[in-house]
């Protein structure tokens, strides 16, 4: 059997992909693979939902990923983010596998 | 399409064949719905016709500790889903995402009412009533006081750690708990319309 190495080491982190998407909403993140961010609003304009679609999800549960997303949408815009009541993160395949629109 | 029969034989009209085609879809795997957490909006509120009467069957036998471990579930399953209806959400929406949102709304709307988790019965009935007073939909008076009664007295005798408890929930306890997460059932349209 061949010998197979493995690193246990996280190659992205939570928090770092939490810095990445406040940078994203700030200034527009220069690192690849940047995430598509689809925002809806309500009749008064608020934002409601949002949606990340990113490769760079990988192995972050969807719970977890959420909670990253809230965070830090209310990082950035603090009372501006009341309104939001939907924050789910999907890969590119996930997003394709449930027909989930990107534009 | 008219009647088919095999064989030549006629089959009767219950047995006639619909003009449309019924679409087959594969039931979910146990394996994958347990993987996947909470499902839809619309799971949650079977979950909870279910589970209440799961707890009316246990409590018929005495069953006090599981008779109100099990109803405790359906009143967090209640107000979470009330509060999401009444953000707009339909029955066909997944639950996780609105999560974490409410949470966060609540630590800037309410940071006086502490969360232990998500499965917090008092926290989810502040959300729901200061979400429908700063909205201008405030639950009429009796209502939303019989509501916070209920959260602060299902939230001092009820908590997922009851599942570690033996037989020490006594038949009076668990009988008032079922009948406060009766009240919640039974006023669920009004906590969200």
């Amino acid at each position: 059997m061949p010998v197979v190495t493995r690193s246990l080491h996280e190659t992205v982190t939570n928090d770092e992909l939490k810095q990445r998407l406040i940078a994203e909403w700030k200034n527009g993140d220069a690192r690849e693979p940047r995430p598509t961010i689809i925002q809806e609003t309500d009749a008064q304009g608020n934002i409601v939902h949002i949606y990340v679609v990113w490769s760079d999800w990988g192995d972050c549960d969807q719970r977890m990923r959420s909670e990253l997303i809230t965070d830090a949408y209310w990082e950035v815009f603090d009372d501006k983010a009341l309104a939001l009541t939907v924050a789910m993160g999907l890969t590119p395949e996930e997003a394709k596998r449930m027909g989930f629109p990107l534009s | 399409m008219g009647l088919v029969g095999k064989g030549g034989s006629k089959r009767s009209c219950l047995t006639k064949e619909p003009p449309w085609s019924i679409p087959t879809v594969a039931p979910m795997k146990l394996e994958d719905r347990v993987r996947d957490g909470e499902g839809l909006l619309q799971d949650f509120e079977l979950a909870a016709e279910e589970r209440f009467l799961d707890a009316q069957a246990l409590l018929a036998r005495g069953h006090g500790t599981g008779a109100a471990y099990v109803v405790g579930y359906v009143a967090e399953m209640l107000l979470k889903s009330a509060v999401f209806l009444f953000d707009g959400a339909r029955p066909s929406d997944l639950v996780y995402p609105r999560l974490s949102p409410a949470k966060k709304w609540a630590q800037k709307a309410m940071p006086g009412v502490p969360f232990t988790n998500f499965h917090d019965i008092l926290f989810w009935a502040w959300v729901l009533r200061k979400k429908r007073a700063e909205r201008g939909r405030a639950l009429p008076e009796p209502e939303a006081q019989n509501l916070m009664r209920i959260a602060h007295r299902l939230n001092r005798g009820w908590s997922v750690e009851l599942r570690y408890f033996g037989f020490e929930v006594t038949i009076e306890h668990a009988r008032r708990c079922f009948e406060d997460v009766a009240w919640i059932k039974k006023h669920h349209p009004l906590l969200w319309r």
